[in-house]
């Protein structure tokens, strides 16, 4: 629905996405191209799979490619060509550092990244009486208009990136086969040291009030596991909560259940996790737990000077020992 | 009073192809589907729009109201304040579809059916005991505090519904409320609830009501329907229960013909709306028949995460587990919803699971909504409200899955 307004940069990257793809299927050194198609919603795109040359004209490229598609990889027969953005990248390189996909299975296509719009930042910023958009289109490089019931606005992308996207210090993709679009096509990366002012504001808060908003958040959760489910990283054959025998976590109202499938589930992507944003964009009660994530993200870089998915050959943290891990915290 | 004639009610319309035995099966379910209580006479009333947070108050002096209201992000029905302020508040402007189905306040996605103690150790199970069926908040506040003036059975009033998640509960009706498997928590919570519905003249980019037999302005499942028209409703009352509420409420007045004709325009409108998006689901449906082993599958369900958006958030989706939460002393048996996209679903004692992957537990929704469902009750298993088109993570589309069946 984006695309059909599509100019400049978006444009450009859709139109080499499709040289790419078309090209790696017609010599056959794919069997499968997982890219974004255009969504039967506004603001909306899909995940596509390609199998022929002449599918490729479905590819596109826009603000509204906000799922992971890494995601797809682990458990996939044959060789495979994926979109990747900057984030996506980097979990993919811990899936294949993990020894979930073959490097050589995949040929990895990376856009330099303009960020993800969050469709409920965008409705916000909409404000009220503005609930039924109708379409949605990119008329200039970074600027949305939307139209609804009664109404039109134009929307600066800048204004309602995902958090992840605002904190993003790699906007182009770190490993790639092909690349779809120059680097000057990318966000500008956030500064490291900014990288983690949301958290540092957040964590300078009581712990009754961090508590407080968190059991907030988890209160609303409808155990669908969409956030699981669309993480690239739970990957595991059976997840803790749906083991019967021992059964770790009860399925009743009591919020406890609740949180600790959240936070067991932000602990196991611990040194893992790339705040690609997918869970919460998934969730339909838009709950949002990056906060602890990236908090734990500043924890491990900070301890163990490990930053997750940047490198093919970096052991994950939590599965090497070094005699000077420190160990303060072990009681 | 007057009378709203029987030929005003639309004939089924789907948008696709001319009548044929198997859309008469699909539109017109057979069986206990309860339609509204047909020719008997129904009074339509009209409420300004001013008047309507008056009217939750005058509602909730008498019966636990339920209304949608905004928690975060997600919309859900809960129960308004005894003075109807909060439910009055949620109701300026229009009420929206929420995000969480109407069907929780029939079905929640937990409940006890009996609660256990263990004084005398485990073996003895002493206390067993069934609790008032359908005990809930609402209903045990209403009996508790004597609010119960109406000579019916109701007591809650579930205020704000869309046409599609009314007549969702007819559909669940068959499921829990059938001549050969009552379901007394279920049935109990139907009988005492009357509900209100609010006609959609705008409706949402991801509904299809049309396709699978239902409308804007549907009135199936519906105790009242307020339809806008100008500044006021046109309130149609279409059963007991429905005149029941309006007991005692002043601020109202006959409907006249003006009325009415400015509500058909406003219907026609909508209708027309949808018209141009039909989803082609006779088609689809007769292709489902005996499509269980085609290769179609393959490419259907491939972009399907397997998470559980789309069963829980869908008003007819029923399917539960049963299972024991156990303290130290005792315990209770409940009812958890559950969703056939998880693999857990299926899985047997022996760890055989006969659905393995996520093409045949996505094939099982399908099915079951589209094959199954009409093969035990006449009817699909969808409302088309758009809630799995609106909330799937990756934009799985099943008006998508049905054009695809449908073009086989």
């Amino acid at each position: 629905m984006l695309t059909r307004g599509s100019s400049g940069r978006t444009a450009e990257v859709a139109g080499r996405l499709r040289e790419i793809a078309a090209d790696l299927l017609a010599t056959g050194e794919i069997d499968v191209f997982i890219g974004y198609e255009e969504g039967t919603l506004p603001l909306r795109t899909s995940p596509a799979f390609l199998t022929r040359p002449d599918d490729v004209s479905r590819l596109v490229w826009n603000y509204m490619c906000e799922n992971n598609l890494a995601v797809y990889l682990p458990g996939l027969k044959g060789r495979v060509g994926v979109v990747v953005k900057g984030c996506d990248v980097r979990a993919l390189v811990n899936l294949i550092v993990e020894r979930q996909v073959r490097r050589d299975d995949v040929k990895i296509v990376g856009v330099p990244c303009g960020g993800v719009v969050d469709r409920r930042k965008l409705a916000a910023a909409l404000g009220e009486g503005h609930e039924t958009i109708r379409s949605a289109a990119e008329t200039a490089d970074g600027v949305v208009v939307v139209a609804g019931d009664g109404f039109e606005k134009a929307v600066p992308i800048e204004d309602v990136l995902s958090a992840s996207c605002v904190a993003c210090t790699h906007p182009v993709p770190v490993v790639y086969d092909f690349l779809a679009g120059d680097d000057e096509a990318a966000r500008r990366a956030c500064p490291k040291e900014q990288a983690y002012s949301d958290v540092d504001a957040f964590a300078s808060r009581g712990p009754e009030e961090r508590f407080a908003y968190f059991a907030r958040e988890i209160e609303r959760c409808i155990e669908c596991y969409a956030c699981r489910q669309a993480c690239p990283l739970c990957y595991c054959p059976e997840c803790f909560v749906d083991r019967q025998s021992p059964k770790w976590v009860g399925r009743w109202r009591d919020l406890s259940d609740k949180m600790v499938f959240h936070l067991g589930r932000v602990l196991h992507t611990a040194g893992r996790c790339v705040d690609c944003g997918a869970c919460r964009r998934a969730c339909p009660a838009g709950i949002d737990l990056r906060l602890l994530a990236k908090r734990i993200e500043k924890d491990v870089l900070e301890f163990f000077g490990h930053e997750p998915g940047v490198d093919l050959t970096a052991v994950p943290v939590f599965a090497t020992y070094k005699r000077e891990d420190p160990g303060d915290f072990i009681l | 009073m007057s009378r709203v004639r029987a030929g005003k009610r639309r004939g089924c319309s789907s948008g696709t192809g001319g009548r044929n035995v198997l859309r008469e099966r699909v539109l017109r379910p057979r069986g206990e589907l309860r339609m509204l209580e047909e020719g008997r006479p129904r009074k339509a009333l009209v409420m300004t729009k001013r008047d309507l947070g008056r009217f939750v108050t005058h509602l909730a002096a008498s019966y636990v109201v339920f209304v949608p209201v905004d928690e975060g992000g997600v919309t859900r029905f809960v129960a308004a304040c005894p003075d109807g302020a909060r439910g009055a508040r949620s109701l300026e402007g229009d009420p929206f579809l929420s995000t969480r189905p109407l069907k929780e306040l029939f079905f929640p996605q937990q409940e006890t059916l009996f609660a256990f103690d263990a004084h005398g150790g485990i073996e003895t199970a002493a206390g067993v005991k069934a609790p008032a069926l359908g005990d809930d908040r609402g209903r045990a506040r209403a009996r508790d505090e004597r609010l119960v003036s109406s000579p019916s059975d109701v007591v809650r009033v579930a205020f704000g519904a869309r046409p599609c998640d009314a007549r969702s509960l007819t559909l669940l009706d068959l499921v829990f409320d059938a001549a050969d498997h009552r379901d007394p928590y279920y049935v109990s919570r139907r009988r005492e609830t009357a509900v209100v519905t609010f006609a959609c003249p705008e409706p949402g980019v991801a509904c299809f009501c049309t396709s699978v037999g239902g409308g804007p302005f549907d009135e199936t499942g519906s105790d009242v329907v307020f339809a806008e028209v100008g500044e006021a409703y046109l309130v149609r009352l279409l059963s007991a229960k429905g005149e029941d509420l309006i007991r005692g409420f002043e601020a109202l007045r006959e409907a006249g013909e003006a009325e009415f004709e400015a509500s058909g325009e406003a219907r026609a409108r909508a209708e027309a709306r949808m018209a141009s998006r039909a989803v082609p689901v006779d088609a689809a449906v007769s292709r489902l028949e005996g499509a269980f082993g085609h290769p179609a599958w393959d490419d259907a369900y491939r972009k399907c995460l397997g998470c559980a958006v789309c069963t829980y958030l869908c008003p007819t989706c029923h399917c539960f587990d049963i299972g024991d939460e156990a303290t130290r002393t005792g315990g209770e048996r409940v009812r958890n919803w559950d969703s056939c996209m998880f693999p857990l679903f299926t899985l047997h004692a022996s760890g055989h699971n006969p659905r393995p992957s996520r093409k045949e537990r996505f094939r099982q929704r399908i099915m079951h909504k589209f094959n199954y469902f009409v093969e035990n009750n006449g009817v699909v298993a969808c409302v088309g409200c758009g809630r799995c088109v609106e909330n799937c993570p990756v934009n799985l589309d099943v008006r998508k899955v049905l054009e695809a069946f449908a073009a086989l």
